[in-house]
C-alpha cells in the first residue's frame, strides 16, 4: 500500500509537463509615441521603440530602446509654414519621473482649450502626424467622504462634476496623497461610453503601487491627510485609446488572463510606423483635505 | 392490439410505434419494458452461446434488448446515433462520477474540450451550436463545475440521441448538433432506488411505482467538493489558495408517467440544478470577494396518443430558464453582473406511416426572454453603470415536415423546416441623436428563413452503404463567451434589432463498412460547413462592467469548416471499443479582427484522436480506458511590449497565431460487481483519470513579471473510487 502511494506521489512530481514551441512570427519594429498637450502648460513627447519579446524587460533594455535622436515639431497649424501659425521644435532630455524616460519638450507656446494641436516627428527616414484639441476643462463641484467600515481613520472619497453630453469626454483623474512623491491614477475612465449626463458623482479609487508611500492605505484616504487631485478631459478619440489601455496594460493584467478579448490592438491616432497617441488633456487641479 | 409472439433468441422482428412489455419467461428475470419510437427492428440476443438452449436456462443473467440492429450503422437514417448509455457509464470515471454526455467528446466528429471545458465542438462548431435538449426542454448551459461533469444525472438518463450531420427536419434552432436526452419513462414493476457515493459528490434517484398506470421518480445529486477534494490537491501541494476557493454543485430531477389510456400516455419532468463558487486568485486583480452562482431550470409536461398503426402525435409545454449571475468588491464598490435566458415553448409532432413513407410533421411556437448583460453596485461607481440596456423579448413559430422513405437499396429523407421570428417590445433603440422606445409587443424586426434538409443512403451490398447529406440550418438564440474557461457566462444574445441570426450549410459524405459479421464497423465521412452572421465580443472585459447597448457592441463575421472522420468500432465480445480520428480545419473571418484575414477558429484541432476500449473479464471485473489526444487550440500571445504611461504593454501579432501544446491523457478504470447484500446490487468502481499525469494547459498567457510564458495546469492524476448501488 505504502509503495502505491510513494508511485501516485511520485508521478504527480514528475508530471509530463509540456514544451511550448513559441515562436515570434511577425514582428515589425514601431515608434511608439506618447504625446500630450495641456491647458497651459508646455507639450511633451516620449517617443520608444517596441521590442520583441524574447529582450528582458528591465531598465537597460529600456534605455536602448529610448529615442533620443527625432525632430518633433509642434503647430498650431496644419501647415506649420503658414503665416500666423505657431511652430516649434522640441527640446529634448531625461525626465526620471516617466517611463520612458526621455522626453521632447516644448519651451515656446502653452496650450489652449478648443484649440486643435499638429505633431510631426521625423525619425530614421520616417515622417510621422497626428493631431488633437484640447477639449474644455471640466470642473470639480464637490468632493465627499465616508468612513470604511472598520475603521476609523480611513475614508472613502468621492467627488462630482457636471458632464455636457454633446462634447463626448471622457475623464481621468489622479491624486498625490501629502506623502507620495508622484500622482497616483485611479485606474477608470469616466464616461468612457459618452453616455452620461448632468451632476455625477464618482468614486476616488487610486491604485498605489508597492513603491508609493501610500501603498498601505490603498484606494482609501486618511483622515486630516492633504490631498491633490487632478481631473483629466480628454476627448472621444483619446478615450479609445486610454479605455482599451486601462483594460490590458500590465497594471491590471487581468484581461489577457481570464477574459477572452485583444480582438484589435490600442486605437493609435499616429501614422504608421508610429504607434501611440496624441492628445490633448484639459487639466483643473485641487486641494482637498480630507475631514 | 394483439400480442406479439415471443421471437427466437437471435432472430430479428418488427414491431410498430407504441410501449411494449417483453416477458422473458424462461430465464424469468422479471418483465423488460421498451419504448420503440419508430418502426425499428427489435433484437434479441443472450450474452452466451445461443445455441445451448439448457445453457441459456441456467445461465442467463441478463437479456440484451437491443433498440437497433447490428448493422444499424449501415442502414440507420439521418436520425442520427443512439448513444449506448450503459456502455459509457462503464468508461472510467472522473473523481467517481461517471458522465455520458461528455463521453460524447469521444465519438467521431467531436473534438477534445480540453481542460475545465465540457462544451461540445462538432465539426468545428462553437459550444453555443449545439442543442441540448432533456425530455424534449432545452438546457440552455449543461456544465457544473468548470464544466468538469455535465449537468445530467447518468442514473436517470435513458435514452440518449446524438445527431452531428444529415439533421431531419423535426430539429432546428441550432448550427452543429443536437443531443436528445430522455430519461427512463416506463413504469416499473417495483420501487427501484439508484444510488452512488463519490469523492466530489454523491447522488441517489428512486422510481416509484403508485399502480400499474402511474409511477413517480426523484434523484438528488450534492457536491462536497471544498471539504474533500481541494484540501487534498492542497495537501499533495497542488496550489495553497485553493482551499480558499470554493467549488460546489447540486442538481434535483422529479416526474411523472402516467398511461393515461392504453395508446395514450403523459408525462412530465422538472429539473433544477445550481453551481456555486468563489475564485480566490482573483484578490490579485483587486477583486476582494467574489461569488459566482449559475442555474438552471426546466420543466415540461408531454401527451403522446398512438391512433392506430399508422398515425401517433405528440404535444409538449416546455420552460427553460438560465441564469448566472457574480458579485464582486473591485475598488471598494460591490458589482453585480447579471445574465438570464427565459424560454417558453408548446411543440406540437404527428408521425404518419404510409406503406414505404415514415412522414413527420409539426409545429412549434416559442417566446424567449434574454437579459444578455445587467449591472448594478451597491455604490456609485468608479465603474460604470450605465442605464443602455434591454431585456431581449422574441417569439418564434415554425413549421416542419419530413418524409422517410426507402426504394430498393436506396433511402431518403427529404424534409422542409420554416421559421418567423420576431424580435418584440418593450425595446429602447439608444442612439445618439434620440432614443427610440418600442411598446410592449410591438414588432419590432423579423427574420425569416427556410431550413431544406436532404439525406440519402445507399446500401451497396450487405456490409457497406453510403450515406449523403446536404442540410440548412438557422440559429435565431446566441450565447458569446466571455471568460475563457468553464465559468457559463456567456452573454445571451438573441437576434434582435441589431443581431441578425446565424446560418449555416452542412454537406456531408461517407463510407460504412461492416466485417466479420458485423462485430467491427468501419466508416470514413468527409464534410464541409459554412457558417453566416458569427458574433464576437468587440471589446475585452470592461463592457462586461456597464449597461451599454451589447447588442450594438459586436462584431460579426463569417466562417467555414471542413474536415475528415474515421471511426473502427468493435461493439460485440468480451473486448468492445472504438478508435476514432478527426482531421478538421475551422476558420472564421471578421473585418475588424486580425485586419480581415481569415484566422483559425480557438477551437480549431487539427488532429484528434480517442481510443476507447472496454473488457469483461468475468462476472464480476471489468476494465476499461480512455486515450485521447487533440491538437493544442488557438489563441492570441503577444510579439512584443513597449511602455506608454507608465504602462508596460503588450503588442499581440496575428489573431489566434499559436498554438497551444497538444492535449492528451490516458484514463483507466476497474469495475467490480459485489455480490448481493440483503437484495442491494452494487458495484465498485476504480478509476484514475490522467494515469500519466500529464500537465494539460487549460490557460497559457504571457507573464510580464516573470518575462515568459506561463501555463495554468488544473487536473493531475486524480484516482477515485466510487460505490453504485441498486434497491
Amino acid at each position: 500500500m505504502k509503495k502505491s502511494i510513494y508511485i501516485l506521489f511520485g508521478l504527480i512530481l514528475i508530471s509530463c509537463r509540456p514544451d511550448l514551441d513559441y515562436k515570434i512570427h511577425g514582428y515589425s519594429q514601431k515608434i511608439i509615441v506618447e504625446g500630450f498637450i495641456a491647458n497651459g502648460e508646455f507639450p511633451r513627447v516620449y517617443l520608444s521603440l517596441n521590442v520583441p519579446l524574447s529582450k528582458q524587460v528591465d531598465s537597460i533594455t529600456i534605455l536602448e530602446n529610448v529615442i533620443r535622436t527625432a525632430k518633433v515639431t509642434i503647430s498650431d497649424s496644419i501647415n506649420p509654414q503658414a503665416v500666423g501659425a505657431k511652430t516649434e521644435i522640441l527640446t529634448s532630455g531625461w525626465d526620471i519621473t516617466h517611463f520612458p524616460p526621455y522626453v521632447y519638450r516644448g519651451t515656446d507656446f502653452k496650450g489652449e482649450e478648443g484649440k486643435t494641436y499638429y505633431l510631426t516627428i521625423e525619425y530614421s527616414g520616417y515622417t510621422l502626424h497626428a493631431q488633437t484639441t484640447i477639449p474644455f476643462a471640466t470642473i470639480i463641484e464637490g468632493f465627499n467622504t465616508s468612513p470604511v467600515a472598520g475603521n476609523d481613520t480611513l475614508r472613502i472619497l468621492s467627488m462630482n462634476f457636471y458632464i455636457d453630453s454633446s462634447r463626448k469626454n471622457s475623464y481621468r483623474v489622479t491624486t498625490k496623497k501629502r506623502k507620495d512623491n508622484y500622482y497616483v491614477e485611479t485606474p477608470f475612465l469616466f464616461n468612457s461610453e459618452f453616455t452620461l449626463s448632468g451632476n455625477n458623482s464618482f468614486l476616488i479609487s487610486p491604485k498605489p503601487t508597492e513603491k508609493d508611500h501610500s501603498f498601505n492605505e490603498g484606494s482609501y484616504f486618511v483622515k486630516g491627510d492633504t490631498v491633490e487631485v487632478r481631473l483629466c478631459t480628454i476627448d472621444s478619440i483619446s478615450t479609445q485609446f486610454f479605455k482599451a489601455l486601462t483594460f490590458f496594460s500590465s497594471s491590471t493584467g487581468i484581461g489577457n488572463i481570464y477574459f477572452i478579448g485583444e480582438k484589435d490592438a490600442l486605437k493609435s491616432n499616429i501614422s504608421l510606423p508610429g504607434f501611440g497617441i496624441w492628445y490633448g488633456n484639459a487639466i483643473t487641479n485641487y486641494t482637498y483635505i480630507i475631514p | 392490439m394483439e400480442p406479439y409472439k415471443l421471437p427466437e433468441l437471435n432472430k430479428r422482428f418488427t414491431i410498430s410505434a407504441g410501449w411494449w412489455r417483453l416477458l422473458c419467461l424462461f430465464i424469468f428475470i422479471g418483465s423488460i419494458q421498451c419504448v420503440v419510437a419508430q418502426d425499428q427492428h427489435i433484437l434479441i440476443s443472450d450474452t452466451l452461446d445461443p445455441k445451448s438452449i439448457t445453457k441459456k436456462v441456467i445461465d442467463i443473467k441478463e437479456v440484451q434488448v437491443i433498440g437497433q440492429l447490428r448493422d444499424a450503422n449501415l442502414k440507420a437514417g439521418s436520425t442520427g446515433i443512439n448513444i449506448d448509455v450503459k456502455q459509457l457509464k462503464q468508461l472510467p470515471k472522473f473523481a467517481g462520477e461517471s458522465d455520458p454526455y461528455k463521453a460524447l467528446q469521444y465519438m467521431g466528429g467531436v473534438s477534445q474540450a480540453g481542460e475545465a471545458n465540457s462544451g461540445l465542438y462538432v465539426r468545428g462548431g462553437n459550444n453555443d451550436q449545439n442543442l441540448i435538449l432533456l425530455n424534449g426542454t432545452m438546457i440552455q448551459n449543461p456544465t457544473h463545475v468548470l464544466g468538469m461533469f455535465s449537468v445530467f444525472n447518468p442514473d436517470l438518463i435513458g435514452q440518449m440521441r446524438f445527431i452531428k450531420s444529415g439533421m431531419p427536419a423535426e430539429y432546428g434552432g441550432r448550427l452543429s448538433s443536437i443531443v436528445d436526452i430522455n430519461t427512463t419513462n416506463n413504469i416499473p414493476d417495483k420501487i427501484l432506488i439508484k444510488g452512488s457515493i463519490g469523492l466530489i459528490s454523491s447522488r441517489l434517484s428512486a422510481q416509484i411505482p403508485l399502480n400499474s398506470k402511474f409511477a413517480i421518480y426523484a434523484s438528488l445529486r450534492g457536491s462536497y467538493i471544498s471539504s474533500i477534494i481541494l484540501p487534498m490537491l492542497t495537501m499533495i501541494g497542488i496550489d495553497s489558495l485553493l482551499t480558499q476557493n470554493k467549488y460546489e454543485f447540486w442538481d434535483a430531477n422529479a416526474g411523472f408517467i402516467y398511461n393515461l389510456a392504453p395508446r395514450t400516455k403523459l408525462t412530465g419532468h422538472f429539473y433544477t440544478g445550481k453551481d456555486d463558487m468563489k475564485i480566490s486568485e482573483l484578490k490579485k486583480y483587486n477583486m476582494k470577494e467574489n461569488s459566482t452562482f449559475w442555474q438552471n431550470t426546466s420543466a415540461g409536461i408531454q401527451l403522446n396518443h398512438i391512433f392506430n398503426e399508422k398515425l401517433s402525435m405528440n404535444h409538449q409545454l416546455n420552460y427553460s430558464k438560465f441564469q448566472i449571475q457574480s458579485s464582486l468588491e473591485w475598488f471598494n464598490s460591490l458589482q453585480n453582473l447579471q445574465s438570464q435566458f427565459e424560454n417558453i415553448s408548446y411543440k406540437a409532432d404527428f408521425f404518419h406511416i404510409s406503406g414505404q413513407h415514415q412522414l413527420k410533421f409539426g409545429a412549434e411556437l416559442t417566446y424567449n426572454e434574454a437579459i444578455p448583460n445587467f449591472n448594478s453596485s451597491d455604490s456609485i461607481l468608479p465603474v460604470e453603470i450605465n442605464s443602455q440596456h434591454n431585456i431581449i423579448h422574441s417569439t418564434q413559430l415554425t413549421a416542419y415536415a419530413r418524409d422517410e422513405w426507402t426504394w430498393k437499396k436506396w433511402q431518403f429523407n427529404l424534409g422542409l423546416r420554416g421559421n418567423i421570428y420576431a424580435h418584440i417590445g418593450p425595446y429602447t433603440d439608444f442612439r445618439d441623436d434620440g432614443n427610440i422606445s418600442y411598446s410592449n409587443n410591438s414588432i419590432i424586426k423579423t427574420y425569416s428563413g427556410l431550413e431544406p434538409r436532404f439525406f440519402s443512403r445507399y446500401l451497396i451490398n450487405p456490409f457497406s452503404s453510403i450515406k449523403i447529406s446536404a442540410t440548412r440550418h438557422i440559429q435565431y438564440l446566441n450565447q458569446i463567451p466571455v471568460f475563457s474557461f468553464g465559468i457559463p457566462a456567456d452573454l445571451q444574445i438573441p437576434a434582435s434589432l441589431y443581431v441578425k441570426p446565424q446560418g449555416s450549410w452542412h454537406f456531408s459524405g461517407g463510407y460504412f463498412r461492416n466485417f466479420s459479421d458485423n462485430n467491427w464497423e468501419l466508416s470514413m465521412e468527409v464534410y464541409y460547413k459554412t457558417l453566416e452572421n458569427q458574433l464576437e465580443f468587440k471589446n475585452g472585459i470592461e463592457e462586461t462592467f456597464t449597461n451599454n447597448m451589447i447588442e450594438k457592441n459586436l462584431l460579426v463575421g463569417k466562417g467555414w469548416n471542413y474536415g475528415a472522420e474515421w471511426k473502427l468500432s468493435k461493439n460485440f465480445g468480451k473486448l468492445t471499443g472504438w478508435i476514432s480520428y478527426n482531421l478538421a480545419w475551422s476558420y472564421r473571418q471578421f473585418n475588424q479582427i486580425n485586419g480581415g484575414i481569415p484566422f483559425l477558429a480557438r477551437n480549431d484541432r487539427r488532429h484528434d484522436i480517442s481510443v476507447i476500449g472496454m473488457y469483461e473479464l468475468n462476472n464480476c471485473w471489468s476494465f476499461s480506458a480512455i486515450f485521447v489526444y487533440a491538437t493544442g487550440n488557438r489563441l492570441n500571445l503577444p510579439l512584443s511590449w513597449y511602455i506608454i504611461d507608465n504602462k508596460y504593454v503588450l503588442e499581440y501579432g496575428k489573431y489566434n497565431a499559436f498554438e497551444m501544446p497538444a492535449y492528451h491523457r490516458l484514463d483507466v478504470s476497474a469495475n467490480c460487481k459485489l455480490k448481493k447484500w440483503h437484495g442491494i446490487e452494487s458495484e465498485l468502481n476504480f478509476s484514475i483519470y490522467n494515469l500519466y499525469n500529464r500537465a494539460n494547459p487549460f490557460q497559457v498567457y504571457y507573464s510580464p513579471k516573470n518575462q515568459s510564458l506561463k501555463m495554468v495546469y488544473l487536473l493531475p492524476i486524480i484516482p477515485s473510487v466510487s460505490w453504485t448501488f441498486n434497491l
